[in-house]
């Protein structure tokens, strides 16, 4: 008897990608497994109800990897000396 | 910026807008309507400030000033906007930019200098330095008016007020190696002394000597005691009631070039004075004050005139109700930094000025710069701040590296011409110092002194020398050698001229502090390339040493061809999966997640590939890394030579031979193209030779690192053509997904303020083997293996097996001096290490 899951195609940038997907479904972080099948390096074939969500997620990871100028906080110390500190 | 080249500016711009207002152009209408303008703009700025409370709205990223910053007339033409917050941002396309980015980093400080808009900061320091230059609020406020798009809002006019008032009244003098501050307001030296931390540090051992003093003139000039002297008495004895009286008598209304002129006179007349003070030895320290009191108490109205007619001064406006008199108190040197901060706080810093052309008293220095010797434009630029009118001030020169900062302290010290104290941070850099300054001046070898580890020299026997030495050198406090010791006394007994510090970013770690209270100058001057630490202490520089002189525009340097024009690079290099993998696990130990991005075998294949490619066209190539590991890792892989922390001194001077090369090799050496280096490459060591730097790991998100790094190859190699695309590269090689990204988003933060632009390679490999460069990816064994020592933690075991040893070794000898009770093991991990040898309890 042929047993079909529908699905989505995950096609991820690297190889790297890819491993953090793998992290996701394995930490359990989205409630529950979304990963069908690993096809190669790059390509996985996941439920579609959880595509947004992924993306979602490396979205913010890779956010948490980019440095923001915290220029504010400078212009508070041109009115008066830095006191703080020592 | 003195006042001549104040002046010079002014006229530039009077003549900038004479030809704008025949351009029919509005900044010349402006021009001739200024009074018209500053009655005007009172009640503009009322207005604004009532706007400013309406309607400034907060966005998401910074403010919105659309609303109150409204423009003036002429504005196509004006290159600045002033903003409320006291940032300034300048358009680098102006025609107007050359003589507004003179004026600017007079006044400010440079934030970030792009391409095309420059962003400058006003702050307490920057105006402090502006007007210990010469530069007036008056001065200061019509220039930044006239250069403005928009009216100069109230709040950066009060804030440019507050800084500038109060600034000059107050000097630190250094007088026969005792510290005195100096001012002729009486009621600033009275509120100096009701600061505690001021209070604490004055110096109350002469307080009693003084009193004795007092009684004695009392006895004997009963009937005519000026009001100089009691109040100068006063001041010293805390007495703050009386110290009122003097301040009634005081003339307010003096200009401040008057109080110069005054001061320089009175100065002139102590200084005779002095002499005869100077036999008598109990009365020393208190013979100046003394001395000065009675200068000022007849020297008043008449010696005034005297001194303008003398002088030639044109600027003096007499004013015959002028009575000035320079009151001082002593302060212990030990707390020479605190009393500099609390002074600063206080919004009184203290100024220190060297009149060092008429300092009679310490011996002259026999140093010229050779006639060969070329001081470039920018270096007498910096220069010219630093001595402005004459005499010397202190701070901080701020020049990228290769840019020559050893010469302009040579240039500094060739100015002075009295005793010169370097420091350097270690003693590679002193050999490099007193290499240069054989080689520009000719000063006779005798004059120029070490103090290091090896050799402790003593002071040229005439008093006038050049002592190279290092921090470390100057703050270490216990177990001197008897020569050290020896040596080291005579410093503390030596009236200094300068003091260099080099690499000056290092000062404020606290010893470095200790270095500093140890020698008495009269000047000091701190060079570095990166004036930021990540600890926020660079403030500290300010009262450490004084205010940024100078800092030089990195581009403008690159476009003279005084710097290489680097290319800089990033180089995205993708996380194997197995890599990844084990990095995103949440019980992998933060230490190895940074092992497996810097291992992180693309990496190595990307080096490699760089490598190759560079090592063909004959570059000369650094790979810095931070972690031993993984330097130990690239040497073997990679087969390139490696020097680090532990490397001996013999090694390290081998592999630095052969990496300079040609004639730097001692015979039968061989060249190396490529060298593996930890940090101790970053700062210190110079190879003007290499002109690649490829980065594989470095300290988190230091942005001093990175520029650091960066100079080692800044410096321009001779013979090379300046139009012709890049020529040197700096690469930094980023693990993709990894907080690497971010550190490396950080680091780079100084170098885009100095207008350098990241270019980010993600496809390196395509590129590669595009261009026919050979790519290789590392073996799959040799990425297993890899992993597998990382996860056995095996390379770094060995290395803490190594420093264990090493610690083990120093700490039987220690043990053996501890034992005899010569010292206690203060170490850590010294104590740690007799703890489990069973040495210690």
């Amino acid at each position: 008897m042929v047993n079909a899951v529908a699905g989505s195609l995950l096609t991820c940038s690297d190889a790297a990608t890819l491993q953090y997907v793998l992290f996701l479904e394995n930490e359990g972080s989205l409630g529950k497994s979304f990963v069908y099948q690993k096809l190669d390096e790059t390509h996985l074939f996941v439920d579609s109800a959880y595509v947004d969500q992924i993306l979602a997620k490396i979205d913010e990871f890779s956010d948490r990897n980019a440095y923001e100028l915290d220029r504010g906080n400078n212009s508070k110390d041109s009115a008066k000396p830095n006191k703080a500190k020592r | 910026m003195g006042p001549k080249q104040a002046d010079l500016l002014q006229a530039a711009l009077a003549e900038a807008e004479n030809v704008a207002l025949q351009e029919n152009n509005y900044l010349g209408e402006d021009f001739v309507t200024e009074d018209y303008d500053d009655k005007l703009d009172k009640s503009a700025s009322a207005k604004i400030a009532d706007r400013a409370r309406k309607n400034t709205s907060v966005l998401a990223s910074g403010v919105d000033f659309r609303k109150i910053m409204q423009l003036k007339e002429g504005h196509e033409s004006r290159p600045i906007w002033v903003a409320p917050t006291g940032q300034i941002y300048l358009e680098a396309s102006s025609p107007y930019f050359a003589l507004a980015t003179d004026f600017l980093v007079a006044i400010a400080e440079p934030e970030s200098r792009p391409e095309l808009i420059h962003h400058y900061k006003l702050t307490p320091y920057s105006l402090y330095a502006a007007v210990s230059v010469n530069l007036d609020t008056e001065t200061i406020l019509r220039t930044l008016e006239r250069l403005s798009k928009v009216p100069i809002p109230p709040e950066v006019d009060t804030f440019v007020r507050r800084c500038t008032a109060s600034h000059g009244k107050a000097k630190l003098v250094l007088k026969r190696n005792r510290l005195y501050v100096e001012s002729p307001y009486p009621e600033v030296l009275k509120k100096l002394l009701e600061i505690r931390a001021i209070r604490q540090a004055q110096d109350q051992s002469i307080d009693a000597r003084l009193r004795r003093l007092e009684a004695r003139r009392m006895g004997q000039d009963a009937e005519g005691v000026g009001p100089g002297q009691s109040a100068n008495s006063v001041v010293q004895s805390n007495d703050v009631r009386l110290l009122e009286s003097a301040a009634v008598q005081e003339d307010r209304a003096a200009q401040a070039t008057d109080f110069e002129e005054l001061d320089k006179l009175l100065e002139r007349r102590i200084e005779n004075i002095d002499d005869i003070a100077d036999d008598d030895e109990e009365d020393g320290g208190v013979g100046a004050n003394d001395a000065t009191a009675m200068a000022a108490n007849d020297g008043g109205g008449s010696g005034k005139k005297r001194s303008a007619a003398e002088a030639g001064m044109k600027d003096v406006k007499s004013e015959p109700s002028a009575q000035r008199k320079v009151l001082s108190f002593e302060i212990r040197p030990e707390y020479i930094e605190q009393v500099k901060e609390a002074a600063m706080m206080a919004d009184y810093p203290l100024m220190e000025e060297y009149d060092f052309k008429r300092d009679s008293r310490n011996p002259d220095l026999p140093i010229n710069l050779r006639a060969s010797t070329r001081v470039r434009a920018y270096q007498e630029k910096s220069l010219a701040k630093m001595f402005g009118n004459g005499r010397a001030r202190s701070g901080i020169i701020v020049l990228p590296c290769g840019a020559g900062k050893t010469l302009t302290g040579i240039t500094a010290a060739c100015t002075v011409k009295k005793s010169c104290i370097i420091f350097c941070i270690n003693s590679v850099g002193v050999e490099q110092w007193i290499r240069s300054i054989k080689m520009f001046t000719t000063l006779k070898d005798e004059h120029i002194r070490r103090f290091t580890s090896l050799s402790k020299d003593d002071l040229h026997e005439s008093g006038a020398t050049v002592l190279v030495t290092t921090y470390n050198m100057m703050s270490y406090s216990k177990g001197r050698s008897a020569d050290g010791e020896r040596v080291m006394q005579q410093v503390k007994n030596t009236e200094w001229g300068l003091i260099i510090m080099d690499e000056v970013h290092v000062v404020p770690a606290k010893m470095f502090r200790m270095a500093l209270r140890h020698v008495k100058s009269h000047c000091k001057l701190g060079l570095t390339a990166t004036l930021v630490r990540e600890d926020g202490l660079i403030d500290d520089l300010n009262f450490l040493i004084g205010p940024k002189l100078y800092e030089a525009n990195w581009q403008a340097l690159t476009e003279q061809g005084f710097l290489a024009k680097v290319l800089c690079a990033e180089v995205w290099c993708p996380m194997t999966p197995e890599f990844f993998e084990e990095y995103l696990r949440p019980d992998t130990p933060a230490k190895r997640k940074q092992l497996l991005y810097v291992m992180n075998p693309n990496k190595f294949a990307i080096c490699q590939m760089l490598l190759r490619y560079h090592v063909e066209k004959k570059d000369k190539v650094l790979v810095f890394s931070d972690d031993i590991p993984a330097i130990l890792r690239y040497s073997t892989y990679l087969r390139i030579h490696h020097l680090y922390g532990d490397t001996t001194q013999w090694e390290r001077e081998r592999l630095l031979r052969r990496f300079r090369g040609g004639k730097n090799m001692l015979e039968g050496e061989k060249e190396i193209n490529v060298l593996v280096i930890s940090q101790v490459g970053d700062v210190g060591i110079d190879l003007p030779q290499a002109n690649v730097i490829i980065q594989v790991s470095s300290h988190f998100g230091s942005r001093r690192q990175e520029a650091q790094r960066l100079g080692r190859i800044l410096r321009p190699k001779p013979g090379e053509d300046f139009n012709v695309g890049w020529n040197a590269f700096f690469y930094t090689l980023i693990s993709m997904d990894t907080s690497e990204m971010y550190f490396s988003n950080k680091r780079q933060q100084y170098l885009v303020d100095q207008g350098y632009t990241f270019k980010v390679i993600r496809n390196i490999k395509e590129i590669a083997r595009a261009s026919g460069i050979p790519y290789e990816e590392l073996p799959i064994e040799k990425q297993r293996e890899i992993q597998r020592d990382l996860r056995a933690n095996k390379v770094s075991e060995a290395l803490f097996e190594k420093s264990l040893e090493i610690a083990n070794r120093q700490a039987a000898a220690k043990s053996r001096k501890a034992a005899a009770g010569r010292i206690a093991p203060t170490n850590k991990l010294m104590r740690s290490v007799l703890r489990k040898t069973g040495r210690l309890k």
